[in-house]
This record gives structure tokens, sequence and C-alpha cells, in this order.
């Protein structure tokens, strides 16, 4: 029995659980010393095992199976003959701070400016001075210390259960909680309340313009999103464009996607001049790509992750694989190590620390 | 009772270091050495916040967790590998979680060893780190140790030993979890060896032991034959000074089972089982957890798990599962994400049956009474 102190991938609160391996394979334990869920899980967490059972890719090129080095090379030749301007990377969230920073100088190395996290259409509408409250949340002890929370079109007893436990303590205090639906006209009065609702692709803007407007006064505002990581590429500033609008629009021809998940751009995904894809699961976007690069299962990778409180959590792994994979595409100059010092720099932390809220909407 | 000794590791470096002067470390590596067992399964320790499971065959790696995990509340039972001869240390609920686990023929109670330890209680490790951080302004980083002792809660940090009657902690909202402070049983008498701090003489480096069965007696015999142990007879007054020190204990947790029961209004207890089972969200991680659970990913309760009902199905099954056979172990509560008092929600019904039928659950191999009716019986 192997215990493997690591992080579920299902959202942005990061549960701590143990990943255990014996001979029977992979199995889900539950972490108590963990500050964030105390050992704690919701269904997914529990279940996390079955997904870490699905395939992984194999390293290919147009439909063929080949070895990574090739792979990865392909993708370089491929990268420089694609116009910069009509190229896209796009992270899904689900993929450490150091991938997400080694994609981004990736990007950055190709001249690429066209780079999303998913978010950026509703970051880059949003006024510079509240671009941080979209990114990092609030300690989850403030929920529990809140007199009043405002939940906006969020329903944390579905989507994000560690979260309700949190409200409900909060509650159990004598918190006054509030379920608001703005989209039925209910107005929003957010004085002194801790505010939560959700931001994802579909998240109407409006209705983060309204919150952040509204919220002024409010005591906090916690945006809950629904990939690992969202929040740590958010910070490390990997927004720009909105590549599914672009993709939609045909004014991107060649995208790397970075970890995908379903989408609702999946059907335009086979029309694309080029589609590279790096992931540690095998996909429906993954079969169409030109060039699969495989990347480790979420929790043997070496790094870390951001979660929606502001802790800075390793991940739990040992293989930089994935780092490296992006690395070597840019072409070698940089390692492992210079990208994590990277994250550190652009994160201001000393490193990982699960017992630290490290980043906050104040410090940003 | 059975035969008691004081005890304790030979080698100076094991009692010195072991916790009550290595008598349980002593034991296993002669376990091992005599080959009673292929392994051991014990708590390996990474911080002072944080144990997990160990499953070895390695003298050396049982050297290194010699000493008792406060902070690292898990049931053992769960982890013995099946067809196996492995010995076990064990507080009361992991040795009742195994005898009720063999029963349900998850495991064979031939095949282990069961090395009892005295148990005060547990803590939930985020807890305890707020409680040192709180009341006594410490980094958690900082902590060395805690234990608690003569009604002590007792820190060691680097920067000098912290102190609180726990019964102070426990009123200000910290201290063990709270089926612990409930549970009545602190010797594990259902073990084959029961071994604690209580009725050692003060300043002794050593474990009161007391052997319960056969294979209680062959464990002591491999200590004695590896020359790993020392021993001598535990006098009339150690005997009575444990005696006393348990009854203490249990005296206190009956305190606190009335306490917490107090809570519940007893004129309508049935809003507050739905109103605290309303909020289940059907993760199932109370029934992963369950050592006395055997139905696995077959369960019936499994299919019930539904929306529109106040209560469940699924905890209505699992309510009548466990009203004979819960042990009061506690995992189930630690793991609910949304805080169900589930273990005093299956004691209320349990303790009701015990009390009604004279069965307690996990202390002998006789099948539970629900699933014996006996006609014209009271079932």
């Amino acid at each position: 029995m192997e215990f493997i102190q690591s992080v579920c991938p299902g959202c942005c609160i990061n549960c701590g659980l143990y990943i255990v391996r014996s001979g029977e394979g992979i199995k889900v334990d539950y972490r108590k010393r963990s500050p964030v869920n105390e050992g704690k899980l919701c269904k997914f967490g529990v279940d996390l095992a079955r997904y870490y059972q699905k395939e992984r890719p194999e390293p290919t090129v147009d439909g063929k199976e080949v070895d990574l080095e090739t792979a990865i090379g392909e993708a370089a030749e491929r990268l420089k003959m694609a116009s910069s301007a009509e190229t896209g990377f796009l992270c899904m969230g689900n993929s450490t701070n150091e991938e997400i920073l080694a994609f981004k100088r990736l990007a950055d190395s190709f001249g690429i400016e066209n780079i999303d996290c998913t978010l950026s259409k509703h970051i880059i509408s949003t006024p510079e001075d509240l671009k941080p409250t979209l990114s990092v949340g609030v300690p989850f002890k403030s929920i529990e210390e809140a007199d009043r929370i405002i939940l906006i079109s969020i329903n944390p007893s579905l989507q994000y259960p560690l979260l309700l436990r949190r409200v409900i303590h909060a509650e159990k205090k004598g918190a006054e909680v509030v379920m608001l639906n703005p989209a039925e006209g209910e107005s929003l009065e957010l004085e002194g309340a801790v505010v939560i609702s959700e931001i994802t692709q579909k998240t109407d803007p409006m209705l983060i313009k309204m919150i952040l407007e509204a919220g002024k006064d409010a005591r906090s505002i916690c945006f809950m999103k629904p990939h690992a990581n969202l929040t740590g590429a958010m910070l490390l500033g990997f927004y720009g464009v909105d590549i599914s609008e672009k993709v939609k629009l045909g004014e991107i021809r060649s995208l790397f996607l970075l970890d995908p998940v379903p989408g609702d751009m999946d059907d335009l995904l086979s029309d694309l001049d080029l589609l590279i894809v790096q992931a540690g699961m095998k996909t429906r976007v993954s079969e169409v790509a030109d060039i699969t690069i495989p990347s480790p299962r979420f929790f043997e990778r070496e790094g870390t992750v951001v979660n929606i409180e502001g802790r800075v959590l390793p991940v739990g792994g040992t293989s930089r694989a994935g780092v490296e994979s992006l690395l070597k595409i840019m072409g070698g100059e940089m390692d492992f190590e210079d990208v994590r010092r990277g994250v550190w720099e652009v994160l201001g932390v000393d490193g990982a620390n699960e017992d630290l809220i490290a980043i906050t909407q104040g410090r940003r | 009772m059975g035969k008691c000794y004081l005890a304790w590791a030979k080698d100076p470096e094991i009692r010195q270091k072991g916790g009550s002067g290595g008598f349980v470390t002593a034991t296993l590596l002669a376990a091992l050495k005599e080959g009673l067992v292929e392994r051991v399964l014990i708590v390996r320790r990474i911080d002072e916040f944080e144990g997990v499971p160990l499953l070895t065959d390695d003298p050396e790696e049982v050297k290194s967790c010699s000493s008792a995990h406060l902070a690292a509340p898990l049931n053992l039972s769960s982890y013995i590998p099946p067809g196996e001869r492995v010995a076990v240390t064990v507080k009361p609920c992991d040795a009742r979680a195994i005898i009720e686990r063999s029963k349900r023929r998850q495991i064979d109670l031939e095949d282990i060893y069961m090395v009892g330890l005295n148990c005060g209680g547990t803590f939930m490790p985020v807890r305890t780190m707020e409680a040192v951080s709180d009341l006594f302004g410490l980094d958690p980083g900082d902590v060395l140790g805690f234990e608690v002792s003569k009604g002590k809660f007792l820190v060691e940090a680097r920067s000098g030993t912290y102190t609180l009657p726990m019964v102070e902690l426990e009123r200000m909202g910290y201290g063990r979890r709270d089926p612990c402070r409930y549970c009545n049983i602190n010797i594990p008498v259902m073990a084959d060896l029961a071994c604690g701090d209580a009725g050692v003489p003060p300043g002794m480096r050593a474990t009161f032991v007391e052997i319960l069965t056969d294979k209680g007696d062959e464990l002591f015999e491999a200590g004695i034959k590896t020359s790993m142990i020392e021993f001598e007879e535990a006098g009339e007054e150690e005997i009575e000074t444990r005696v006393r020190t348990d009854r203490r204990m249990s005296e206190d947790a009956d305190m606190w089972w009335d306490e917490l029961s107090s809570m519940i209004d007893e004129d309508d207890h049935l809003s507050y089982y739905i109103n605290e089972l309303g909020r289940c969200i059907h993760c199932g991680s109370c029934k992963i957890v369950c050592p006395v659970c055997a139905c696995k990913d077959d369960a019936k309760c499994l299919d019930m798990g539904r929306e529109g009902y106040r209560i469940s199905l699924y905890n209505l099954i699992r309510l009548f599962h466990l009203m004979d056979s819960c042990i009061g172990c506690g995992q189930c509560e630690d793991v609910c994400p949304v805080d169900i008092p589930l273990t005093m929600i299956h004691q209320r019904f349990e303790r009701r049956m015990e009390k009604e039928l004279g069965y307690r659950p996990g202390f002998e191999m006789s099948k539970p009474p629900l699933q014996e009716p006996e006609p014209g019986g009271k079932v």
C-alpha cells in the first residue's frame, strides 16, 4: 500500500485525499489532515479512482501511433509553419501551475497571443481593479464566520458540496443564508455579505458585471470555478481572447489544447487545419487530434494548483513529463526548475504550503 | 480478567523510544521473527497530525512506528489483507470492527493477532492543529508531540511544553472526536492482548499488559522466546489502579453521551433525524468507510439514494443494517461532507438494541440478533 497525498481535480476546491496504490490497483482514501476538506469528499472525489482508470492516450501523429519524441518534434514543426495570428492555445484549467506557465511560455515563444483558459471573455471585460476578485476566492473560515451569505445562481449542494459544508456551519452559527437568481428578476443587495457565485465559460457576462457592481459593498465575493486549476490559470495570466468564439468564427485555424474536457466547440475541432492535444486521458477530442501528446494522470504530476481559497497545493506526484514535453516543443532551453521558479515568482510565494492562505484578493 | 503483567522491550533503544516502554513494538517484532505472522499492520507517522496505515514485514519500519498516534483516526480493520496472517495494533473500535468483519466473512479472525491498545480517544487532525494554534499561539509545524495524560492535554513544542485540562479543552469545542468522547470502552477486552499505561507505577517505562486469549499467550511467549521483552507480574495495587482508571473514563464517556444526547429533543426526535439526514448528498462515503458494512457495491441501500425523500431509503436501510451492529468507531461521521452526526444517530439505535437484547457488537463471534430472529422472540 502506497499512500500518495494528492488533491481532487474535480473543481476549484481541490479537496485533499490519498491515492492508494497497491497490487489491486488504485483506490481513493480520505485524508483527514487536509485543511481544505478535513477528509470529506463529494461523490466525484469518492469515485475518483474510476476517473483515473480511464485510458491514457498514445502519442500520435495524423492518427498513427508514434514515439513521444516524434510527436513532440512534429508539434514543434507544425506550430512553426502555422500563422501565429490564426493559432490559439487553450488551457482548460485541468493542469498544474507549472504546466500552464510552460504552456504560456511556449505560446510566447511562437509569438502567439491567442491564449485562453475558457474564461477570457469574462476577464477582459472586467475592470483591472476587479480582476483579482474573479480569480482567487475567500478562505472557507471566513465563510463560516460570515453573518450573511448570498448565493447567486449557484447551488452548492449539487455543484460544490464541500462549500455547502462551510455554509451550513455559518448557518448553524446564526448566519442568514439567501439564494438569489437575478435571471428571475431578483435584485442584488449585497452590502456586508459574503457573496458566492460561479464563473464558467457559459456564465452570462452581464451576471458577473452585475455582481461585481452590486458587490462593491459586499464583505467579499467568491466566484467558484468548475475546473481544478482555473484559479491558477487566471493568476498566471493565461487569458487574452475568447478562443471558443474565434474557432466558431473560423479565425483560429490551428489550436493547441492542454488537458481538454468535452465542450461545445468539439464538433468544430475536426475542421481545423491543425489540432494538437496534450492530455492525461483519452477523450473524444484527443481522438480527432492531428497530434496527441500524452501526459501523466493528474495525481502523478509534480507541480501545484491554487485552490479557490488561495492555498498553493502540491498535486502530489513525481512526474515532470507534461511540463517537459511542452518545454521540448519550445526548444529545450528551459527546464522544470526554471518553470517552477517562474510560478513562485508570478504567484508571489516561496513554495507550496497547504496550511497557508498564500494568495488573497487584497494581495493581488 | 486475564493474566496481567508489567512488560517492556528488552532493547534499551526500543524501550526508550517506544510508547510505554516499547512493549508493543517488541511484541510485533517478535511475532514477525517467530513466524506467527507474515506482516504487521500499524500506523506510519507522517507528522504529528498525520498517519497512514502501513503493512510491513520490515523490522526497521516497525521500529520507526513505535509510538501512539492520537491524530490519525483510522480504523485499521479495513486495511487487513484477506487470507494473510497479520498482527494488528488495535484500539477497541478496531478490534470490534475486526470481529464484525470476520462474522461477515470479510476476513478470518483466526489469521489475525490483535495487539490491543487502551484508548481514551482520538483527535481530528485539523481541529487539533487549530487548538494548538488558537489556544497556545503555536505554529502546528513546531509541535513535536502531544498526548493526553491524567486528564490533561499536553503539547510538546520547540518552544516548550503547554498544557490544558481536557475538560476545558473540550468545553471550548476542541479535543477528541465526538464518538470518542462518548465511547465507554477504553480497554480492548475483545483483542488478544490489551496494552496501556493505566496501572503502571509512576516513573516506570513499561506497559500494563493483559493477556486475553490463547493468541495473546502466543504473542507474549514469542516476546519471551526471542528475548525481545522483559516483564514482571502486575500486583494487586496496579491492577486496581487500572480498574479505577477504566471506570473513571467510562463514567466520563457516559456523561458525554448524556450531554450530547440531551441536545436532541426526545419528544420530537424524528424532526432531528429528518433535519440531519435530510442534508445527505448521497456520496456513499459513510458506507465505504463503515467497517461493519459487507455489502460492497451490491448494497441495497445504494439503489435508494434518490432525491425526493426527506430521509432517503439509503439512510433508512443503513439505519436498519447498523442498529444491532454499529460499533461507534466514528468513521462515517469523520468523512460525511455535510457533517451529519451519523455515529450519534446509529449509536442511539444500537444502544437501545443493546439494552433490549443484551447483545454488544464486536465483542464475540455470535451473530447480530436481527439476523437471527427467535420465533416468538422480541425481534
